[in-house]
């Protein structure tokens, strides 16, 4: 299924996207409170992990980038970051509330990032 | 009266006396002679237990004899007249498992108990609701940990008290034809959706001849085939149970059946669980067949992102036949169920299981997503599928299933393997995913498990060794909240459950409010003016605000939709297909600036001086005044509030005095130091009776005059209540009432659900281009500002 949907006649959830589940990828949301993850990655960085992911997916890639050079900044030059982009198809199930409408499945393509933050000397 | 009359009214002690010596040596010689102990009657103690000094007394002297010294034992036996009651059983011989069993009967009379019953009442405080005993608040958690829980890993819910129809016919038209009625479009789905049977889904049933306003109550719904019949399992909610299940005798012409299932009557009847396979069929004119599967399966709910690996922890998939079509159909399913991909709301399995005993860890672990168990294969492989709701297979598989005891016994010998040859029977589950979807809060996801009821104790076993967190209606209430979704029946409000719902909460507060003392009672009405505080009284509200029918909750899709978009401004015109002024809109509201809404809260129209306030400092809180009417004079309300206080606090040193005082300061009253040391006082005892008496006397006295006084005051209050409606009782103008509310983990803040009239929609002010709403909790004076904003959501269970 294509196109608009009806909002009085059918009824949409949306499907969360796959994630990877690991302890060093983030997935920044539109509500992702940038210092708490800031402060997070920089932790994982220094005592855990070598390397972290970021992902941001449509309206939150901004918010991903944004989080990214702040990381940046605050490393004084040791941090690096690779960018890759892509899309990923996230899937929304539409429910039709009355005869008339359909019902099935919608699929959107967004746009992504993925930064990988690692640390090394330029 | 004369000196000679006085004198004849008292009787001279020495002269009566004198007159009576014969008599009295007489009756002397009688009571105290030469064969009597000396002095037994008239100088010592009578009986022989008040004869011994005090060091020899034992306790029960007077039942037993040989509690006496031994050389009284004679004298004693003689004197003990009361028969020696017969000892009681001993504990061990009262706990045997007959007794039990029988004591278990008598108390399950009363109320349905679920098969985790025993479980839950050592951890959970128990209530009755719509007929079942159900947990109600953990002993051990709060709802935090429940929600945390919820939101990382996993928790679940025993929500087995939900009933179940299946409806069969050889033909799906001839159902969906009649079942139809039940169901409204535009508030929700149809029967006819999902024909296929793919997905469990939610739907609304109404009275058919009531629509719109005959609302039963919500439902879940799914089409499976069971041989060559179409199959609509229907779970509902055990408070609606008895009028769906009236619906449905005059939808499809049902007549009881009263023939028992053979292999019910051939068990051995001590069985608890093979005893409830009993089901009660109906069939009707068109070969539609209906059986009420009632407390035969039983239903957990998981909630939390780990829900599907938690269940894939406990049950083992018995071990099919790779050949079989429908085997590879369930092994797909189950990788399917294993994968991360998230699975679309009320996508339901079913799968063939081992005994769930057999995987049962020896410590509690929580499920990982690295962690995966060895796989042993101790079952022989399985040809034949069996199906949760065919009663052949489910009773084979009850009746096969190993007793805990034997299980346990084997397992202490170290014989794995021997239980796991003899556990060779496979339960038949469903699983079923539930999802809201992203933007909303996720606190209802997760994933359901349908079992057979016999297996229910085990599998709840499981999953508490598999760290699911156990939680309790208090927790389902608090949960529905944080998603912004009602409860039913709890927060509905026009339907009969609702109502009854309602009543019986009122009823409890009511109670517990005439059990306090009279002046620890809450003013509601004298001083935060709330007319109703236990109750909605919608449809009062609802005319107020000009209905001219009994109201109903707006529940039509296409209409909120409408709604909402005038009511956020994107469109200028009101909707005109809303018409009738009988419906109530569901609301979300929160809180702006501080306060957190509870049940019964009332919603209130803030006037363009609060909001200018509220522009000054968001914070600040509009205070209801004390004399409960709609503001006069402040100085006015200044001065009377001065004069009340001083009759008040007269009244309750004088005719309250029974009452204890809550003024920290009172009147200034002289106090002795000789009464306020009673013990230095020496009072005769004869003085002593008589002041207790004056006191009892003045006591009720005072009572008798404080009921009359109180009578009146209730009276005034309830002219003054009448005078003032409902809608202007308090300050601000009512415009509705919150039914859920509390502090939110979720958005940090308070917030609340309710329902408004129609009518008062238009008349809510914009600020800051939203619109706003006064809160107000039944026993505070101060209002808040709260954002209110359309809810959606339908009501699901």
């Amino acid at each position: 299924m294509t196109g608009r949907f009806d909002p009085a006649k059918q009824s949409v959830k949306k499907r969360p996207p796959t994630k990877v589940s690991a302890r060093n990828q983030f997935y920044v949301k539109k509500k992702t409170c940038l210092a708490q993850q800031t402060k997070r990655i920089e932790e994982l960085l220094q005592k855990e992990f070598d390397e972290v992911y970021v992902h941001g997916l449509g309206a939150s890639l901004n918010k991903a980038l944004t989080l990214v050079l702040e990381l940046q900044r605050r490393s004084n030059g040791t941090l690096m970051a690779d960018i890759q982009t892509s899309t990923v198809n996230v899937t929304d199930d539409i429910y039709s509330l009355s005869d008339e409408a359909e019902a099935g499945e919608r699929s959107r393509p967004l746009s992504a990032v993925h930064v990988k933050l690692y640390i090394g000397v330029r | 009266m004369s000196q000679t009359n006085a004198r004849e009214a008292y009787a001279g002690s020495d002269a009566f006396v004198r007159e009576r010596v014969t008599q009295i040596s007489q009756l002397l010689q009688l009571v105290d002679n030469e064969k009597l102990v000396p002095g037994e009657v008239t100088h010592n103690p009578r009986t022989l237990l008040q004869r011994l000094p005090r060091h020899m007394r034992r306790r029960a002297m007077n039942k037993n004899f040989k509690r006496f010294p031994r050389r009284l034992h004679t004298t004693a036996k003689s004197f003990i007249t009361t028969p020696y009651k017969k000892k009681p059983p001993s504990r061990f011989a009262r706990r045997r498992t007959r007794c039990r069993l029988m004591a278990y009967f008598r108390r399950r009379k009363c109320s349905h108990w679920l098969e985790t019953h025993v479980w839950h009442a050592k951890r959970f405080r128990m209530t009755e609701r719509w007929g079942y005993k159900l947990p109600l608040k953990s002993f051990q958690h709060a709802f935090r940990p429940i929600h945390r829980a919820s939101l990382r890993s996993c928790c679940i819910r025993d929500m087995s008290y939900l009933s179940v129809f299946a409806i069969r016919c050889s033909s799906q038209e001839t159902i969906l034809k009649k079942i139809n009625a039940l169901s409204l479009s535009n508030s929700g789905l149809k029967f006819s959706h999902n024909k296929a049977g793919l997905h469990e889904l939610s739907i609304l049933l109404y009275d058919p001849e009531l629509k719109p306003q005959g609302f039963i109550g919500p439902a879940r719904f799914s089409w499976i085939r069971l041989g060559s019949q179409h199959c609509l399992i229907l779970w509902i909610h055990p408070a609606t149970h008895k009028e769906i299940l009236k619906h449905l005798i005059a939808i499809f012409e049902l007549k009881p059946e009263n023939q028992q299932d053979e292999e019910t009557k051939q068990t051995d009847s001590k069985k608890i669980g093979i005893q409830k396979q009993s089901t009660v069929k109906y069939t009707g004119s068109d070969g539609v067949e209906v059986e009420d599967l009632r407390n035969q399966l039983s239903r957990f709910r998981l909630f939390g992102p780990r829900s599907l690996e938690t269940i894939q922890k406990v049950f083992k998939l018995v071990d099919l036949d790779p050949q079989d079509s429908s085997s590879k159909l369930i092994k797909e399913n189950w990788e399917k169920i294993s994968r991360k991909e998230p699975l679309i709301d009320g996508s339901f399995f079913s799968f063939p299981v081992q005994d769930v005993r057999l995987n049962m860890y020896s410590k509690k672990t929580h499920s990982s997503p690295n962690s995966d168990l060895e796989e042993k294969d101790f079952v022989g492989k399985t040809k034949v599928i069996p199906s949760l709701f065919n009663n052949v297979d489910r009773i084979a598989a009850i009746k096969k299933r190993v007793t805990t005891a034997s299980f346990d016994s084997e397992r202490k010998n170290f014989i794995f393997n021997n239980v796991a040859a003899k556990v060779d029977n496979q339960i038949p589950i469903q699983v079923i995913t539930r999802s809201k979807g992203t933007g909303c809060f996720q606190s209802l996801d997760g994933a359901e498990v349908v079992a057979p009821s016999e297996f229910a104790m085990d599998i709840w076993m499981a999953f508490q060794y598999h760290a699911c967190a156990a939680s309790s209606l208090h927790d389902h209430e608090a949960a529905h909240l944080e998603s912004s979704s009602f409860l039913f029946p709890t927060d509905v409000p026009d339907c009969r459950a609702g109502d009854q719902e309602f009543k019986r909460i009122a009823d409890e507060l009511e109670e517990r409010e005439l059990a306090r003392p009279f002046n620890k009672r809450i003013p509601y009405w004298s001083r935060f003016s709330i007319r109703f505080p236990f109750t909605f009284e919608w449809n009062l509200l609802a005319q107020e605000w000009g209905a001219q029918e009994d109201s109903y909750v707006l529940r039509d899709r296409s209409s909120l939709v409408a709604l909402e978009n005038w009511f956020v401004g994107r469109v200028a015109q009101f909707p005109i297909d809303l018409k009738d002024t009988s419906t109530l809109v569901p609301v979300k509201i929160r809180m702006l600036a501080g306060g957190v809404p509870k049940r019964f809260s009332i919603l209130c129209i803030p006037n363009e001086d609060d909001l200018k306030s509220f522009g000054k400092n968001p914070r600040t809180k509009i205070e209801q005044p004390r004399s409960g009417q709609m503001e006069v004079d402040e100085k006015m309300d200044v001065a009377d509030e001065k004069v009340e206080d001083s009759e008040e606090r007269l009244i309750g040193f004088d005719s309250f005095a029974d009452v204890i005082s809550l003024d920290p300061v009172g009147p200034s009253v002289k106090i002795s130091i000789a009464a306020m040391f009673p013990k230095c006082q020496i009072v005769e005892k004869s003085m002593k009776r008589k002041l207790l008496n004056a006191k009892k006397k003045a006591a009720a006295k005072r009572r008798k005059t404080e009921a009359g006084l109180r009578a009146a005051r209730a009276q005034k209050e309830d002219e003054e209540k009448v005078k003032a409606g409902y809608r202007t009782s308090a300050n601000r103008e009512i415009c509705g009432r919150v039914v859920r509310g509390d502090f939110t983990f979720t958005e940090s803040r308070g917030v609340g659900i309710g329902f408004l009239p129609i009518g008062s929609l238009a008349v809510i002010p914009k600020y800051k281009n939203k619109r706003v709403v006064l809160v107000r909790n039944t026993s505070s004076k101060f209002y808040r500002l709260a954002t209110i904003s359309i809810l959606q959501t339908s009501t699901e269970i």
